[in-house]
């Protein structure tokens, strides 16, 4: 096994396909990094240059914009608290404090550091005992994906800074707005008002881009008139210190584990993998609390962990030829066109392939280390452009990536429209990251709830005797006891301090 | 130098003309309203492996708008404009939509370009399954009705109709579990939570192939190259063919001039051995039509998906509640 691996290393040195994996990696983070482009976008942009590679190459170009965007969209997250893709969305909550304080240097390299650590985690993972992994995705019935968005949708408490209630009301409206459009069990159309773009729903993207960019320069339009405010940004040691490492180490650990895991199962990804492990890894801190005010660890487990659904992505797809995205179903095809079958003997009999792709991952990570340690000191600066330049240049990036988000000029009406309903969230309180999460998770519950009850005869129990879904249930409500406690105990240190509200 | 430097500009030029000038003059975007990994998206992604070959160079570029029985991707498609610039992927499925549900489309109201493939339905089971023979499934489902979990690719959609006709001609009752695609599907079966999947060709071959999956029939007039092993539900009594074309619509209103250079583009295409040899690998049957035989084959396919919803009743526009 291990000769095979390290032949796979020497492989993705040799010149042409080091430099098609640099090249997607580069990609990959460039797209992520731009607001409303992601992952699966820049692989249709880089599709025609893809068959011109030979399989293995493109391959690994395809494993480099995978990593790579996942990687990217923390540069906009941390930067202008806009993040470039939804996976993303946690490491906004304190990147982009950290930059208010002029620590965007040191925010970026612990994005960096973690983005490779869960990267190799995963590889690691997938390396060593991908078959058993595969289990975990076999095991995932209709039942388990309902009870695992349930519990998804508890940590909404945990995305929803100081107020609950207003957390809450954005995690519902949310919650009502993936029901729009044609439900996949009956084609009934829902809310669509006869508008026939919103049969199709209403997509994630818009909605992160109006909510967080879009919303943002609206209330920077109100400080024009002020003179341009830069916050000095200390850019010297970037390099996280041993100290950071040590204070970071269970938020990596929870950050891999839990990435890891949600990449595994088919269907879910990077957004539910960051949001998750962000929630876990700010419950199981001593200073919990601080979450959202720019700790490192509020950066390090959402990081980790969107990169670490990547390795797990392949589990299914290698040993199962099953592919749980757009990504993974277009490497399936490549793998087909070198041959290679993808099932569950796939390790034994063609170890070649796959060990090759495998070492590949690793490489990657390591590109992505040295990419990002540069990007760190240099992309800072970017804060020193006049808002009279950014602020425009934003709103083009936002249209533009929601209009090639379908080549639909509706969902840029649709990122107006919640840039507009963002602004004046900000200005009542009402956080935007509970929002985010009723609409990614919202149509995954509804869409396995349907099908659990279908198999089950209409029998709610079974989602409480199933083992695998009784755990998330009983996770779920341990989630909700552990919010309500320390929302008390919250209210009553704020009542007797005299708190202030985060948004 | 100079020689060599004019040589060289007239290779250009003569390899320009070669490729340059004619349709098309720019990518041609290719929407498949169906979800990645899925029948659709497999055969598009073959056809646009080759397809620049063919069209000056220019890419074929997949756009995946999945959900709702094609309906969403139908309707970003309709925006397109009549220029052969956007093409969609229509199917069965896509066909019987129309009736099912108040579709701003019918599936007559577009140009056809081409038939590409005809591909038969399948039937399968894990490989531990209890069930040895189409009969065994047929018997037991007649003697326990609603009991065998049943999945199908989506509420109302080809698979889901083939189901509906296979159980109506065999006389049997299950629970018909839909999920949100192709992919989905096999998943759900591969891990359980249904007894039985069934598919057009090639959607789930792989895992037949790799011994994950046994298939019960192939509901064709013969045996299928796939599966030589597999026999058909002729030979087990049952005389039906369920089969799905899958074609290529443009938009209502392209010039006629346009869709014949379309439709050569994709019949050079179809007679591309590059093409033809992934098509064998995938397993499904290449079955090129023109224009007009498309045309008249979606027409008569209309007509028979329409008669059967009504008779049976089924969907919103013709189930009395």
């Amino acid at each position: 096994m291990f000769d095979y691996f390290l032949n796979g290393i020497v492989a993705s040195f040799s010149p042409v396909t080091f430099l098609t994996m640099l090249m997607g990696v580069v990609g990959g983070i460039v797209i992520g990094c731009l607001p409303g482009m992601t992952g699966s976008m820049g692989l249709v942009l880089m599709m025609p240059l893809l068959y011109y590679l030979q399989p293995s190459d493109a391959l690994l170009t395809l494993a480099g914009i995978m990593c790579g965007s996942m990687y990217g969209g923390s540069i906009s997250a941390i930067l202008i608290s806009t993040p470039g893709t939804p996976s993303a969305a946690a490491t906004m909550l304190d990147g982009y404090p950290l930059t208010r304080q002029g620590k965007a240097g040191k925010a970026l390299g612990i994005a960096v550091v973690s983005s490779a650590a869960g990267g190799i985690f995963s590889s690691l993972a997938l390396l060593l005992i991908a078959p058993a992994l595969a289990e975990v995705a076999m095991s995932f019935h209709a039942h388990e994906y309902f009870s695992l968005s349930i519990f998804g949708l508890t940590i909404m408490a945990g995305a929803s800074g100081k107020n609950l209630v207003k957390g809450l009301a954005a995690g519902w409206t949310g919650l009502f707005l993936s029901t729009v459009g044609v439900d996949g069990n009956m084609g009934l159309s829902r809310f669509t008002f006869d508008i026939p773009n919103l049969m199709g729903g209403i997509n994630i993207l818009p909605v992160l881009i109006g909510v967080f960019a879009l919303s943002q320069i609206f209330e920077n339009g109100e400080a024009i008139q002020k003179p341009h405010e830069i916050i000095d940004q200390d850019l010297r040691d970037v390099w996280p210190t041993f100290a950071d490492m040590k204070r970071i180490a269970l938020s990596l650990a929870i950050g891999c584990v839990v990435g890891t895991f949600i990449g595994i199962i088919p269907g879910t990804g990077g957004a539910i993998a960051c949001f998750l492990s962000y929630d876990l890894a700010r419950k199981l801190h001593r200073n919990g609390d601080k979450f959202g005010t720019g700790l490192i660890e509020g950066i390090a487990a959402p990081e980790s962990s969107n990169n670490a659904t990547t390795g797990g992505a392949l589990v299914p797809m290698l040993t199962l030829g099953i592919p749980g995205d757009v990504m993974t179903a277009v490497m399936l095809g490549a793998l087909m066109l070198i041959g290679v079958r993808p099932g569950p003997l796939l390790f034994t009999e063609q170890p070649e392939a796959v060990y090759t792709l495998l070492a590949g991952m690793f490489v990657i990570q390591f590109v992505i280390l040295a990419i990002g340690m540069g990007a760190c000191r240099v992309s800072p600066l970017l804060l020193r452009v006049p808002p009279a330049l950014l602020n425009p240049a934003i709103v083009v990036f936002s249209v533009v990536g929601s209009y090639t988000l379908g080549n639909n000029l509706f969902d840029v009406w649709l990122t107006f429209f919640f840039g507009i309903a963002g602004y004046f969230m900000r200005k009542f309180d009402f956080p935007g990251a509970p929002m985010v999460l009723g609409l990614i998770l919202g149509p995954m519950a509804e869409d396995h709830l349907n099908r659990a009850l279908l198999v089950s005869r209409n029998d709610w129990s079974t989602f409480v005797t199933r083992p695998i879904s009784g755990f998330f249930i009983g996770l779920s409500v341990l989630s909700i006891a552990f919010s309500f406690l320390a929302y008390g105990k919250g209210k009553s240190k704020s009542a007797s301090g005299g708190g202030k509200s985060a948004a | 130098m100079v020689k060599k430097s004019l040589a060289l500009l007239l290779a250009t030029a003569v390899t320009a003309a070669a490729w340059g000038g004619g349709f098309p003059e720019k990518p041609v975007e290719a929407i498949v309203p169906w979800a990645a990994g899925g029948g659709a998206d497999i055969l598009f992604r073959a056809l646009s492996s080759v397809f620049p070959k063919h069209a000056n160079g220019h890419p074929l570029l997949i756009k995946n708008i999945a959900g709702a029985a094609g309906v969403p991707g139908v309707i970003e498609f309709m925006k397109a404009a009549p220029d052969g610039y956007t093409i969609v992927h229509w199917n069965g499925a896509q066909t019987i939509k129309t009736h099912m549900s108040r579709t701003p489309f019918t599936a007559t109201q577009f140009a056809p370009v081409c038939g590409l493939v005809n591909d038969y339905y399948y039937l399968m089971v894990r490989t531990d399954s209890q069930f040895r023979t189409m009969n065994d499934l047929v018997a037991y489902a007649k003697a326990n009705p609603e009991e065998i979990n049943y999945g199908n690719a989506g509420a109302g959609g080809g698979v889901h109709f083939a189901q509906i006709m296979f159980e109506n001609a065999a006389g049997f009752t299950t629970t018909q579990v839909p999920f949100q695609g192709g992919g989905p599907m096999i998943t759900g079966l591969l891990n359980g939570q249904v007894d039985v999947a069934a598919s057009f060709l090639p959607e789930g071959a792989a895992n037949v192939l790799n011994g994950q999956l046994r298939v019960l029939a192939v509901f064709a007039p013969e045996r299928q190259k796939t599966f030589p092993d597999a026999p058909t539900a002729r030979e087990q009594g049952l005389d039906l063919v369920l089969s799905q074309w899958r074609g290529i619509y443009a938009p209502a209103g392209t010039p006629p001039a346009r869709i014949k250079e379309l439709e050569a583009i994709f019949k050079n295409i179809c007679e591309d051995p590059e093409y033809v040899a992934q098509c064998e690998k995938l397993g499904t049957h290449i079955q090129f039509s023109s224009s007009e035989e498309y045309a008249k084959i979606m027409e008569k396919e209309d007509k028979d998906y329409r008669k059967i919803i009504s008779t049976q009743k089924l969907g919103d526009i013709y189930s009395i509640k």
